[in-house]
């Protein structure tokens, strides 16, 4: 049924564009994205301080709570706070080189914290917070980017009513733009496009009722960024 | 609910009268508008972002079936089905055959209009599948039992209160005042259907036919949820919405939450690309993608109006249309409403069915101005005008129509032949007699004038006009040289 | 400061449009006797009628054509005009203007040497106050009046021939005005030709609105540069007897009439 319906549209469309004598064909924005990539990693090498600075006023301006932390100590020491004013039970967590080297899980666990199984969505909901890495960050609209892949589930930074994401400050990019030059290069060099990847600017809301704002609808009420 | 003729006079008139309707319609207009303007504002090449989002979806369009045969293969290469639906029935039944194969009893849904066009929700309670709305302003219509009346915010039309005694009455829950504790209760409520949906339903807002991406922005969390707990995840996608490359995001998804609500970036933007992979700890095992013809490729043979597929549905139009801003979604008839409820109501439904779309408008022309792939409204309303026009010329209505093409064809002879001009003139200059007003107008004249005259004045004819003042305005002005 | 006009450069073919010529007559004089103050010579080609443009707006394109194919031949002699002097087609109406030079060129895309000739028109023909500013290069016509002005925008002057600095130009420098921006000056006031008498009561609802802004802008007169906005306006005020004058921008220059 599909495989008829397939030809009949094709077919409908075909005919449809018949008066189209030249098809319009657009210029692409990029032609030589390995080389692009380069030039934008080196102007971000060259703005880091900038491109951070950006990125807080807009990921605040969105209710999104940024946190500094000068080295792996002071990063522990801020979730361990934010654990503690928020008397946080129980937390889930991506399993990457980065945050196994920072000691999270061991971290708290001692303080008495029960880490859930990732395998299990309903434990994911259940748990109060959920912590991952920002692959990428995008300074002129305070986004997080979060790419899919083993040990990194999705419902990490979806199913907790809090999300806490570890950003390297080397991952940040100035606007979308540049963001997309890399991904295209990191495409075209893996020859693999992620199963989800997903754009966190603040935390969840809708103004569905009158207009009036509020956050915490069907994703995290809160979003918490520390920048390491 | 169903949906039938098109009937915009009948329903904006008695829009006209809902104070409640009149003062919502404003704050959301006046709210989004001011939004858009400052957002775009912000962005220094905004205008040229414009032209190039045109451009490229020209491009798409004009190159459809190669790219929507590229945009199959890359779904497949990420292991993800692609079914085709000609028309509302088989996208259903589509859809429904999904969920069966997959043994589904209860479905979760994002918003999407094209869901509504197929009035997919429908279809499933008739094969007797629970379906739950998740989007906050769609779960509260569905509630309600109603259509949307605004593309971005749904249930716009409704007021707190509304929504608190609908919430009450439907959730068996207290009666909660505030939008804070109606939103929990709604997130409680609907948490539990997305972690027993055996299957999520999405549209999509773009799909990128480079690499099979499939690409939903939100606010709420409710698409990704959605689009990631069930086991199933099916897209449906208008046939429309595709875009040639990955890098084009990039200007897209920048056109798109600036239109929109003015935010730099929505909430959320999800990427899809095939189902999970054998190596993701999460993520639904089965990704289809439902493309969606119901009318589209016939759009595509007409010259003057295959722009009407640009569309990227950010709503901005609504917002800056004076005649939405009177009158709200429901007036327009059908899923889609303002400007571009207006061009592609008649092309998708047939226009017998909404023949007074393509005449509610001014043709104003704001729309065209704040379009981000700049459509051009008021030519493709012209055009639909003259298909209407048309098509009903070989027939032998009788009544408004017909007074009409009377008239059209009198004022074409007159205009034709000069004499007949000026005989009409001074004919008409003695006929409205009857209807001078003191203050130099004239009162309730006869139908069809009545409708100007039910609550505005009208000029009178003047007695001399200009084509008779010329001779001796000339030669006062010649006489006036001599003097000096 | 006023550019002076140099005397007999200009030739000015003024199209009246029919609703000015039937209606309100004494704006189509106000334009010559603007237009003659400056310097300009005036010519009307009495054969004129109408540009089409109420039909092609509800649809009825091919009995359209006909009419413009009158027009262009009524006009065409200002092409073959063969003086030493700059000819052009001066219009007071927004809307009658944009028909010409946007919406011919769409109704003859079919019909090489139709638009050959209504791309030559359309390059000569321009709305008033686009004339007087853009042509002319004169912003201070010497006109005088007293009194509290507003501007309307009417669509298709802003939108289709994106003409909306000069009429402020113009007005802004009339002696003895005081102007004030009203809120939403562009948005549409619901005349949209025959869409008023179709959809009355949502083109009364867009009428409110306008006159709303009309009376919170404190202005005595509201000024436009098109008679079937103004017709519209005026209408309503009149009717809910709301003690505010509208005006037309020729009739408004025209007032005064000194030029140094």
């Amino acid at each position: 049924m599909s495989k008829r319906s397939r030809e009949e549209i094709l077919h409908r469309v075909r005919k449809g564009l018949a008066t189209v004598k030249t098809p319009a064909l657009v210029p692409p924005d990029s032609r030589d994205f390995s080389k692009e990539a380069k030039a934008v990693i080196k102007s971000l090498r060259n703005n880091q301080d900038n491109l951070v600075e950006r990125f807080v006023t807009e990921a605040q301006n969105v209710n999104t709570s940024v946190m500094r932390a000068k080295d792996s100590k002071k990063l522990i020491q801020s979730i361990l706070r934010l654990v503690k004013e928020k008397s946080l039970k129980s937390f889930a967590l991506w399993d990457t080189a980065y945050i196994k080297e920072l000691g999270i899980k061991e971290r708290l666990k001692e303080e008495g914290l029960k880490v859930v199984t990732v395998k299990n969505k309903n434990r994911i909901a259940k748990a109060d917070l959920g912590i991952t890495e920002a692959d990428y960050a995008i300074a002129d609209t305070g986004t997080l980017v979060l790419l899919t892949d083993k040990d990194r589930p999705r419902g990490v930074s979806l199913l907790p009513p809090i999300h806490l994401a570890i950003l390297r400050p080397e991952n940040m990019v100035s606007n979308i733009r540049d963001l997309f030059i890399l991904l295209k290069d990191r495409i075209d060099t893996s020859g693999d496009v992620k199963s989800c990847m997903t754009f966190i600017t603040g935390p969840s809301r809708t103004a569905d009722i009158e207009l009036n704002l509020t956050l915490g609808v069907h994703g995290p009420k809160e979003l918490y960024v520390i920048i390491s | 609910m169903s949906f039938e003729k098109v009937a915009f006079e009948k329903d904006s008139s008695r829009a006209l009268k809902d104070k409640k309707l009149r003062k919502a319609l404003v704050s959301v207009t006046d709210r989004f508008r001011a939004a858009r303007e400052r957002a775009s504002a912000q962005v220094g090449d905004w205008n040229e972002l414009r032209t190039r989002g045109r451009e490229i979806k020209k491009e798409t369009i004009e190159n459809l079936d190669k790219y929507l045969i590229m945009l199959e293969e890359s779904v497949k290469r990420a292991g993800g089905e692609v079914h085709w639906a000609g028309d509302a029935a088989e996208a259903c039944e589509t859809i429904i055959g999904i969920a069966r194969d997959g043994e589904v009893s209860s479905v979760v849904k994002s918003k999407s209009m094209a869901t509504e066009e197929i009035e997919l929700n429908s279809a499933f309670e008739r094969a007797g599948i629970k379906v739950v709305e998740t989007d906050l302003g769609e779960y509260i219509i569905q509630l309600a039992g109603e259509h949307p009346s605004h593309i971005i915010a749904p249930a716009i039309h409704k007021t707190k209160d509304d929504i608190s005694l609908l919430f009450s009455e439907k959730l068996g829950i207290p009666y909660y005042a505030e939008p804070e504790e109606l939103t929990k209760a709604a997130r409680e409520r609907l948490r539990s259907e997305f972690l027993s949906a055996g299957m999520g339903v999405s549209g999509a807002n773009f799909a990128v036919a480079e690499t099979g991406t499939i690409v939903i922005v939100e606010n709420e969390g409710n698409a990704r949820l959605t689009t990631t707990v069930p086991k199933i995840h099916v897209a449906l996608v208008g046939i429309e919405k595709l875009v040639p490359r990955y890098q084009d995001l990039s200007l897209f998804l920048t056109l798109l939450a600036r239109s929109a609500t003015g935010q730099k970036s929505s909430t959320y933007v999800s990427f899809t690309t095939g189902p999970k992979r054998d190596t993701d700890t999460d993520g639904p095992k089965e990704f289809h993608l439902v493309l969606l013809d119901n009318g589209r490729s016939a759009i595509l043979s007409s010259e003057e109006t295959r722009e009407s597929l640009y569309c990227i549905r950010c709503g901005a139009c609504l917002n800056n249309c004076p005649v939405y801003r009177q009158v709200g979604g429901h007036s327009y008839g059908w899923v889609y409403s303002g400007p571009i409820g207006a061009i592609i109501n008649p092309q998708l439904m047939g226009i017998d069915k909404a023949p007074e779309l393509p005449f509610a408008s001014s043709l104003c022309g704001a729309c065209r101005d704040v379009c981000p792939v700049k459509i051009d409204f008021p030519k493709v309303l012209l055009d639909l005008r003259k298909q209407v026009v048309d098509k009903k010329s070989g027939t032998n209505r009788v009544g408004w129509h017909l007074f009409e093409i009377l008239g059209i064809k009198f004022w074409r002879i007159v205009v034709e032949h000069r004499s007949l001009y000026e005989a009409a003139n001074k004919i008409a200059y003695y006929l409205q007699t009857p209807w001078k007003k003191g203050n130099g107008n004239l009162d309730s004249l006869p139908y069809p004038l009545s409708r100007w005259t039910n609550e505005r004045d009208f000029p009178q004819i003047a007695k001399k006009p200009f084509h008779k003042r010329w001779i001796r305005i000339k030669r006062e002005l010649g006489e006036g040289k001599n003097k000096t | 400061m006023q550019n002076k006009l140099e005397k007999n450069v200009i030739k000015a073919y003024i199209f009246v449009t029919c609703l000015v010529d039937t209606f309100f007559p004494e704006v189509g004089e106000s334009v010559v006797r603007v237009l003659d103050r400056l310097g300009v010579e005036t010519e009307f080609l009495e054969d004129q009628t109408c540009c089409g443009q109420p039909a092609f707006n509800s649809g009825y394109q091919d009995d359209v054509r006909v009419v413009a194919e009158r027009f262009l031949k009524v006009f065409e002699r200002v092409l073959n005009e063969g003086s030493e002097k700059e000819v052009y087609i001066v219009c007071p109406s927004g809307s009658c203007t944009s028909m010409v030079k946007v919406f011919y060129q769409e109704l003859f895309h079919n019909n090489l040497s139709l638009l050959n000739i209504v791309k030559k028109i359309s390059a000569r023909t321009f709305e008033f106050t686009d004339f007087l500013v853009n042509v002319l290069n004169i912003t201070d016509v010497g006109a005088e009046y007293g009194g509290v002005l507003t501007y309307h925008d009417s669509c298709h002057m802003l939108r289709e021939l994106g003409v909306g600095d000069t009429p402020r130009e113009l007005i802004r420098s009339v002696k003895g005005i005081e102007f004030t921006e009203m809120e939403m000056h562009d948005a549409c006031c619901g005349f949209g030709g025959t869409f008023s008498v179709k959809f009355p009561d949502v083109s009364v609802s867009m009428l409110d609105e306008k006159i709303d802004c009309i009376t919170k802008s404190g202005a005595d007169t509201v000024v436009s540069a098109d008679m079937g906005c103004l017709m519209n306006i005026g209408g309503a005020l009149s009717r809910r007897k709301i003690p505010i004058k509208v005006m037309h921008i020729a009739d408004l220059l025209a007032k005064g009439g000194k030029v140094s």
